[in-house]
């Protein structure tokens, strides 16, 4: 089955290690990429991907502000990817219906184990 | 004395009463008098006797009885009603005398004489017995005191009781005559006649009889007394009383004497026949006889008076003796002078009298002579000689003597006046010529008639008068010579005269049978005795009084005649009296049937008419009511038709009276009226001059007069008519009265509402009107403002700074003066009680409907309180400028109207300069603070509390924070009285807190970036790391892949630009020094920062234009500066350099001092809307085609400038273009 999976974040270097973490782990998936959360919400328009995971930092529409635009749309689940450990956004990811999850970075193949 | 020793040795036991002995020792000679007196004393008010003496009971009839027993004993025997009238008395009276009756037994009663005397709380009494049987009557006269002689005698004509005087002056003693007849004590004369009198004293009704009788003294001599006989009710005691007359009769006795000496001498010898000498001689020897004197002699007087000399003398022994002795005046001065200036000298004493004492040692020696009277002689007014009468032992001269001497010497100087004519000398030798020629000499009329009343003789005057000769008239008698009724009377006076033999006087009419002139005469008519004292005739003197006697018959006319003026001028004042009464009725009555009713009443009552009616018009109809009705008796007409039926009568006698018989009285027969016999009417119209109010009916017999009755009625009319006509006007008058009575109360009710004080002052600045109000704020009521003026020293009016108030700037007066107004004026003035009150005075003139002005109205209010609360305020602020705190005051509508002197040090103001503003308003604040000015104004206005801190500038335009602190100040009332505002200079303070504020913002903005930079530096290391991390896995499971050692490479130096950057920030958290900064050229700077981007404007193509002017410099850290544009221009040439758009802009220009840099570029442009917040934060990346910056450029440069003291904005468009405008501060 193909499976597809969300990347929103700027950071390529990220995107790069994170395919290819995510490849692996779920052979056959697409990754899906978008840059901010601009280009989330334009492709979620034209696909469904199974899964999102969602940067928080990203220049002109970051996490929060695409999930707060998102809100009302069907949303596979999101998992919010981070590098900075804050408590405070920890509690605020929490606090959203569509955040499943908070995953540290880098991504490997324990943090990302059942995600789909 | 026994008696009265007795009593003191007694009552020396009772101190008291002795005490009051010596207070009065009368008490003792009341006590001394008479034996067989009993007394008693006893207390005033009670029935206890404090003592009775022995002879008090023996005089009571009873032994004497136990001491215990006194009291009651008394009051038992003493009868009921003298025991009562006895106590009365003696409450009454201090001393009195009456009858008391007592029981001896059932059947007997005695009476006692009393009397008693009072001597402070006691009465002494004495009791004397009287006799038996006398009545009340006596006691009430009886007195033991009086100087009456009395006795009271019993029906045998004994003595009962004599009083003491009677006893005393027949020299009896006491109870000596009792039971003696009253007859054996008359002089035998006298008795038949006392006795005659007497005799029915006790048989018939009592009156009191008078006679006189002689009474024999005990001494056998008798005196002459009065007698008053009256019985008692009883008949069965006389009550006599009796004066003493002896001494009277003893003059009467002598005068009579002298008298018929006088009328004797007539017959002496020698005056018959004329011989002058012997009647001399028989005349003196007479006198001498009479007077019973020694010595008579005449002396004439010498020529010029300056001596007399002896003509004769009679000396009872030697008999007549002729001497010419000679005394001179000038020997003895005041002989003559006592003589000469005397008629008479009666001397007693002749030695010792100084009249006489010139003759004293020899002539009064010589003869032995103790007394003499002397009289003189007057022929005509000429005195020619004195007559002396000489007695050897002392004599005291009487009256009468001196009198008969008076006679003598008249007679003597008649005598002796015709003796100086040689020829009637010889007459006086004929007595009867000497008579007749003396009688003739007389002007007056003399006769004489003998008992039959036949002429004997008459005198020229009286033949002259009648025409008749001597021998004609001799022998006639009354009747022949006078009318009828004139003898009449004639002949009755003189059987009068012959039957009393007394001298008759009278004036009477007189004139002779057949004469037609009337003579009115004075008569004077005496008997003619003998030799022997028989009277043989009568001899008549009279003289004409005709004159007097007309005239007295005219003033008897005139007081007729004045009597009936009298009686006339009493009648008009009574009627006038009456008129009067009438009117004042009348004008006391208000109402018009008051008025009509005295009309009508009088009409009846005073003028007996029967029916009296009043008919006034009414007052809106044309016919004429009856408002007043009277009749005798009482008749009243009540029916209506009674007035319709008389108005044509009434009509008819609106201009005059009119009488109306039958025809009226028709009328009121028909209406009920009971009318007595012919009834006639009189209509009389009330008028005022020709006008009728209205009528007056009344109805009266036939019979009376009219004609007097209409016309006192008239008057009573015209009376009415006005007290109508007044009354009418009177009535309207008080309607107006009352209105303008009720508008007075109502405008004094109003203005004495009024809160504030009013006064109204004539042009003489007298008060004429006040308030209530005015009365309360000055201490004084109603009456005792109205009067005063403006000057009265009372008010001590003062300026409300204490300076006198001089008269002519008193607002009141100013006004009076001026006609102006004055307004607001303040002044300190005395209350009625004596406390200091400020008012505040308006004042504006008076005028009346003419425009003129006659005073002024005042009206003022009470500020005392305002005052004195000011007067504090300002004490206090005066203490406040110490504290360097303004203080003023604000007034009702929020203005200022006081300041303290801390204005000026603390804003730099003058007071002057702020009085009348608004507080919020002194220093200029700008328009963050109008809300704050606006809610202290509307604070101030509405006299609330308020605080509150505006910033501003002061006069040196200096900045400054000043707190305001409004407090309002109420009197007792809770009347506002004005607004307290302290103001403090709190800049320094404001300063500092705000510096604080600044230093805390800054503080919480650091720790906000420090904070940020920790989370962006954690999160952008930890994204690097992470990055190797993955990257290093990746690695080792792929070592081949040479790319990821390519992206570690780059990830590490990504890193380290992080850790740079980090640091970076850190340093532009640290403060920069002022001292550090420099001057730094703009223009250079910017060049520069372009020369270092010259590869990428090559690059870009970029167009580059720069307007910086060469002058403006800037304070800054050069490093910084060029960090700053050096970014700046990056950004530019990086995102703002577009295919279509080149070109960048940089201009800079200076606004004060502060200098802007504006970056400009055409380029893709920053949605503003949706970044701004974000646009200078840490970690902003907004494009993402160029997406090498970590997002911190714009952050470090806005900390960059801020560092410097500027500031960084963006203003841009998304497509459009994009400017950032810098600005720094200047360095001059």
């Amino acid at each position: 089955m193909s499976r597809d999976i969300l990347l929103v974040d700027d950071d390529e270097i990220f995107i790069l290690t994170a395919s290819v973490v995510l490849k692996k782990a779920y052979p056959g998936s697409n990754i899906l990429i978008a840059k901010n959360g601009e280009e989330a919400l334009k492709l979620l328009d034209k696909q469904s991907p199974d899964l999102i995971l969602l940067d928080l930092n990203m220049p002109i529409m970051d996490g929060w502000d695409f999930l707060s635009a998102a809100a009302n749309k069907p949303l596979p689940p999101i998992f919010i990817v981070s590098s900075s450990v804050d408590p405070k956004e920890k509690e605020k990811a929490s606090a959203m219906k569509q955040v499943k999850g908070f995953i540290e970075k880098p991504l490997d193949a324990k943090k990302i184990v059942g995600l789909l | 004395m026994f008696l009265a020793n007795r009593i003191f040795s007694l009552l020396f036991m009772k101190e008291e009463f002795f005490r009051l002995l010596q207070k009065d020792m009368s008490v003792v000679d009341f006590i001394q008098q008479g034996a067989d007196v009993g007394f008693t004393i006893k207390k005033l008010d009670a029935e206890q006797v404090e003592w009775s003496s022995a002879a008090f009971w023996d005089v009571f009839g009873i032994g004497e009885p136990d001491k215990s027993q006194h009291a009651q004993l008394r009051k038992q025997r003493i009868l009921a009603e003298d025991y009562e009238k006895e106590n009365r008395l003696i409450k009454e009276k201090d001393t009195y005398s009456y009858i008391l009756k007592v029981k001896k037994s059932e059947q007997e009663v005695f009476s006692l004489g009393c009397s008693f005397k009072k001597i402070g709380d006691y009465a002494i009494i004495k009791y004397a017995r009287i006799g038996t049987n006398l009545s009340l009557l006596f006691g009430q006269k009886f007195t033991d005191f009086s100087k009456d002689l009395v006795a009271i005698i019993n029906e045998k004509f004994q003595f009962e009781y004599v009083n003491q005087e009677l006893d005393k002056t027949l020299g009896y003693d006491a109870g000596q005559l009792i039971g003696k007849s009253i007859e054996q004590f008359l002089h035998e004369e006298d008795k038949l006649q006392h006795i005659a009198a007497w005799e029915d004293l006790f048989s018939s009704p009592s009156e009191p009889r008078n006679t006189i009788s002689r009474v024999k003294k005990r001494d056998g001599d008798f005196i002459w007394l009065e007698w008053r006989a009256v019985a008692n009710a009883d008949f069965n005691a006389a009550f006599f009383v009796a004066k003493d007359i002896t001494e009277a009769k003893q003059k009467e006795a002598l005068q009579k004497s002298l008298n018929k000496s006088l009328l004797s001498l007539s017959n002496l010898p020698g005056l018959i026949d004329n011989n002058f000498t012997d009647f001399i001689k028989h005349l003196v020897i007479e006198v001498a006889k009479k007077l019973k004197v020694d010595r008579f002699s005449f002396w004439r007087f010498l020529d010029k008076e300056e001596g007399i000399q002896l003509e004769f003398l009679y000396d009872g022994r030697f008999n007549f003796i002729e001497n010419g002795t000679i005394f001179k005046k000038n020997d003895y001065p005041n002989y003559f002078n006592a003589i000469i200036n005397n008629r008479e000298l009666a001397v007693v004493n002749a030695a010792e009298n100084k009249k006489t004492q010139d003759f004293a040692g020899n002539y009064l020696d010589e003869f032995k002579i103790k007394s003499l009277l002397d009289v003189q002689v007057f022929v005509g007014d000429k005195c020619i000689g004195v007559l002396c009468a000489e007695t050897r032992k002392k004599r005291a001269w009487k009256y009468e003597e001196c009198n008969y001497l008076s006679s003598i010497a008249e007679i003597f100087s008649t005598t002796y006046a015709v003796s100086e004519k040689r020829e009637i000398e010889k007459k006086l030798k004929d007595s009867q010529a000497l008579y007749k020629s003396l009688v003739n000499a007389m002007p007056h009329f003399i006769y004489r008639t003998d008992l039959d009343g036949r002429v004997t003789f008459a005198n020229d005057a009286i033949l002259q008068d009648l025409g008749m000769s001597r021998d004609e008239i001799v022998g006639k008698i009354g009747y022949d010579l006078f009318p009828e009724e004139l003898s009449i009377k004639y002949k009755k006076d003189d059987q009068y005269i012959i039957e009393n033999n007394a001298v008759f006087r009278d004036t009477e009419l007189h004139f002779f049978k057949g004469e037609d002139k009337v003579k009115y005469v004075e008569v004077v008519k005496l008997p003619v005795l003998d030799a022997n004292g028989n009277m043989e005739g009568i001899q008549g003197i009279y003289w004409d009084v005709t004159e007097y006697k007309s005239k007295e018959i005219s003033k008897n006319k005139l007081l007729e005649k004045l009597k009936r003026q009298n009686e006339e001028l009493t009648a008009v004042r009574n009627r006038l009296e009456f008129i009067n009464k009438f009117s004042t009725n009348v004008l006391t009555q208000n109402t018009l049937e008051e008025i009509a009713e005295v009309l009508v009443n009088s009409a009846c009552y005073d003028y007996s008419l029967s029916h009296s009616l009043v008919f006034v018009k009414h007052f809106s109809r044309d016919t004429y009511e009856k408002i007043a009705e009277a009749s005798e008796p009482s008749n009243k007409i009540k029916s209506r038709a009674f007035v319709d039926d008389i108005q044509d009568f009434i009509s008819n006698s609106l201009d005059t009276v009119e009488v109306y018989s039958a025809e009226a009285s028709e009328i009121f027969e028909k209406n009920n009226v009971e009318l007595g016999s012919d009834w006639k009417w009189i209509f009389i119209p009330l008028k005022i001059d020709v006008r009728s109010v209205g009528v007056l009916v009344v109805g009266c017999e036939e019979s009376i007069d009219e004609q007097g009755l209409i016309e006192k009625l008239e008057a009573l009319c015209r009376i009415v008519a006005m007290r109508i006509q007044n009354s009418i006007g009177e009535i309207k008058q008080k309607e107006t009265d009352t209105k303008l009575r009720k508008n007075e109360e109502l405008y004094k009710s109003i203005i004495d509402a009024v809160g504030e004080g009013i006064v109204v002052q004539d042009s003489d600045d007298e008060i004429k009107v006040t308030n209530k109000s005015a009365s309360r704020i000055l201490g004084l009521t109603e009456n005792q403002l109205l009067g005063r003026d403006s000057f009265d020293p009372l008010w001590q009016s003062t300026h409300a700074d204490g300076t006198p108030l001089l008269p002519e700037q008193h607002p009141s007066m100013v006004t009076i003066k001026t006609g102006k107004p004055v307004d607001n004026f303040m002044m300190c003035v005395n209350t009625g009680k004596g406390e200091k009150k400020y008012i505040s005075v308006n004042t504006r003139p008076v005028k009346d409907q003419h425009g003129h002005m006659y005073g002024s109205v005042a009206s003022f209010s009470d500020i005392t309180a305002k005052v004195i609360a000011e007067k504090e305020v300002k004490r206090l602020a005066h203490v406040a400028e110490k504290s360097g705190e303004i203080i003023l005051t604000c007034n009702a509508s929020g203005k200022i109207f006081w300041v303290n002197a801390a204005i000026a040090d603390v804003l730099g103001y003058n007071p002057e300069e702020v009085i009348g503003k608004e507080p919020g308003n002194i220093i200029k604040s700008d328009n963050s603070d109008k809300l704050t000015i606006s809610d202290l104004a509307t604070a101030l206005q509405k006299h609330l509390n308020f605080t509150a801190t505006l910033g501003g500038t002061k006069k040196d335009s200096s900045l400054c924070w000043i707190s305001y602190e409004v407090t309002p100040i109420f009197d007792n009332n809770n009347k506002f009285l004005y607004s307290i505002v302290v103001m403090k200079d709190d800049t320094e303070l404001i300063k500092r807190q705000k510096e604080l504020e600044r230093l805390l913002k800054s503080t919480v903005d650091q720790n906000e970036r420090l904070r940020e930079y920790s989370y962006i530096t954690s999160h952008n290391i930890r994204s690097s790391v992470a990055n190797i991390i993955a990257l290093s896995d990746l690695l080792l499971q792929d070592p081949n892949e040479v790319s990821y050692v390519e992206l570690i490479n780059k990830t590490i130096h990504k890193l380290d630009l992080t850790i740079k950057n980090i640091n970076q920030l850190l340093n532009l958290e640290e403060s920069l020094d002022e001292k550090d900064m420099i001057p730094c050229q703009l223009l250079e700077t910017i060049k520069r920062t372009l020369s270092l981007h010259n590869e990428l404007i090559k690059q870009k193509g970029a167009n580059i234009k720069v307007h910086v002017p060469a002058q403006l410099h800037v304070r800054a850290i050069p490093a910084y500066l060029d960090s700053i544009f050096y970014n700046l221009v990056t950004n530019a040439l990086k995102y703002g350099i577009t295919e279509l758009s080149k070109q960048i802009e940089i201009k800079a220009f200076r606004l004060g001092d502060r200098v802007t840099v504006q970056v400009k570029d055409y380029g893709l442009g920053i949605d503003t809307l949706k970044f701004k917040e974000k646009l200078f934060k840490l970690g902003s990346r907004f494009h993402e085609q160029i997406s090498d910056g970590q997002g911190m450029g714009l952050f470090i440069t806005k900390r960059q400038v801020e560092n410097l003291g500027g500031n960084i904005e963006v203003e841009s468009k998304k497509g459009l273009h994009t400017i950032f405008k810098v600005t720094l501060r200047v360095h001059e």
